[in-house]
């Protein structure tokens, strides 16, 4: 906005392109219709814009008028047979302008249209492709981003996993180092007995090497009589 | 004060520059052809994809220009229509501004119609001799035409293809300049009748006129095309002889 205004300042020609009213109606006068942005043809309103305040409203014809009286009667401008032509090519350029113009810009306009629709259709049609590609990605990416929970998932089993396997082959080892240790205990034990046997046999054999006939006689007739003294009758 | 209306086609020295051996200037013509040429160069520049009104005009007479290369040389289009394009455009656009008051109309100078004229029925005649050899020679015997007949023909069918080139230049002076004269003299009779006592007879020479003015434009246009056209026909009856 500001830089419409600025250039509508600088350069007056630019007003035709800029779509600003020329004048604002004021609120103490009475203004029934809107205000119409007419099109700016330029030179007139340049020119009229300049002169009106200072020659008031005919005062651009009545210079007009002078400037042309002054060039035909010091001969600068010569009336002749060239002059007509001019004066008749200028009023028919005119006339085919005002009765052709329009629907030729019209006809032109549309070819346009047709033009910068069908440029505009392949801009679109190509922006609407790259749009659903995005979109599609965007969807790619969503179904990709599983393979994180995958990925975690599979972590855990295999920890699971290694955990289990961990264990198994703790337990084999502790059956295993079990066993030694029972056979080392079992052969401390048969060792032992082993020599208990032998001492025991060794002290049977000496205490039964040491008993004379006499002492296993008495023994044996003491034995007689605490067996007959035990049977007899109370 | 008849030889006052022929005085517009006359050819003036604007510049000159003395040699020892030669004159070297610059005439109204060379203005008017500069001017033509700096106008087809500045108008039918554009830059920009999107197209304005200018361009689009432009590219309706190039739709046309093709059309008509399309109908005559169906197989070469392409190669020729940017001549016709350009030929019909440059003498569409001298003669229009031939018709401006105080212009210079340089189509109505043999000089260039003829320059014209005679380049291209040179380029074409050289082209079918290159293209067909003697064949070429059996453009000048029409089809279908009884034998005792030939050689009468022959002769006939020459001479008509050399005054093609002569026709074609002097159609589109002969146009321009009678245009340009009658407008002359129109207008001289209505100025006369408006500086006379009976000034509102003027109102009947300045009618006629006016339409007269309508008329030349609508000349000035057929004029560029007919020339095209027959370019066109001549062209490809060269290249494709029967």
């Amino acid at each position: 906005m500001t830089s419409r205004l600025f250039l509508s300042r600088i350069c007056p020609y630019s007003r035709a392109f800029i779509n600003k009213p020329l004048f604002r109606c004021s609120t103490t006068t009475s203004v029934t219709g809107p205000i119409t942005d007419e099109p700016d043809t330029v030179p007139k309103r340049s020119i009229q814009k300049f002169l009106e305040p200072r020659l008031g409203v005919t005062g651009t014809w009545t210079l007009g008028l002078g400037i042309l009286t002054t060039l035909i009667s010091k001969e600068y401008l010569i009336l002749h047979a060239e002059t007509i032509v001019a004066v008749v090519d200028f009023t028919i350029i005119v006339v085919l302008y005002r009765k052709f113009g329009t629907p030729i810009a019209n006809y032109l306009d549309a070819q346009i249209k047709e033009v910068r629709d069908l440029l505009y259709k392949e801009r679109d049609d190509r922006v609407v492709s790259l749009e659903d590609k995005i979109t599609a990605e965007g969807k790619t990416e969503d179904t990709l981003s599983v393979r994180h929970d995958l990925y975690e998932l599979e972590k855990e089993t295999n920890l699971l996993a290694l955990q289990v396997e961990f264990l198994k082959r703790q337990e084999t080892v502790n059956k295993e180092v079990k066993n030694r240790l029972e056979y080392q205990l079992h052969l401390e034990r048969f060792q032992r007995r082993f020599e208990q046997d032998l001492l025991v046999d060794w002290l049977n054999k000496q205490v039964v090497s040491a008993i004379t006939p006499e002492q296993e006689r008495t023994t044996v007739t003491q034995c007689i009589s605490t067996l007959k003294s035990i049977a007899t009758p109370v | 004060m008849n030889a006052a209306y022929f005085d517009q086609f006359n050819m003036k020295k604007l510049l000159y520059m003395k040699t020892s051996e030669t004159m070297l200037s610059m005439s109204n013509l060379t203005l008017t052809l500069l001017i033509i040429a700096l106008l087809m160069i500045t108008i039918n520049k554009n830059y920009k994809m999107l197209p304005n009104r200018n361009t689009m005009m432009t590219h309706t007479l190039l739709k046309m220009t093709l059309n008509l290369t399309n109908e005559h040389m169906k197989n070469k289009q392409l190669t020729y229509n940017p001549l016709m394009f350009t030929m019909f455009t440059t003498l569409m656009t001298m003669n229009l501004m031939g018709l401006l008051p105080y212009v210079f109309t340089t189509t109505s100078h043999m000089i260039i119609t003829f320059s014209l004229s005679l380049t291209i029925m040179m380029k074409t005649t050289m082209s079918a001799l290159m293209k067909h050899n003697s064949k070429f020679l059996s453009m000048l015997t029409p089809q279908s035409a009884p034998l005792p007949l030939a050689p009468f023909l022959v002769l006939m069918e020459t001479t008509s293809y050399i005054t093609r080139a002569i026709s074609l230049g002097v159609r589109l002076a002969a146009n321009m300049s009678a245009g340009h004269l009658l407008l002359t003299i129109l207008s001289s009779f209505a100025l006369n009748t408006m500086t006379s006592n009976y000034y509102l007879l003027s109102i009947l020479p300045m009618t006629a006129l006016c339409l007269m003015s309508l008329l030349e434009m609508m000349v000035a246009l057929m004029q560029a095309y007919v020339f095209t056209l027959l370019t066109t026909i001549y062209m490809s009856d060269t290249t494709k002889l029967h």
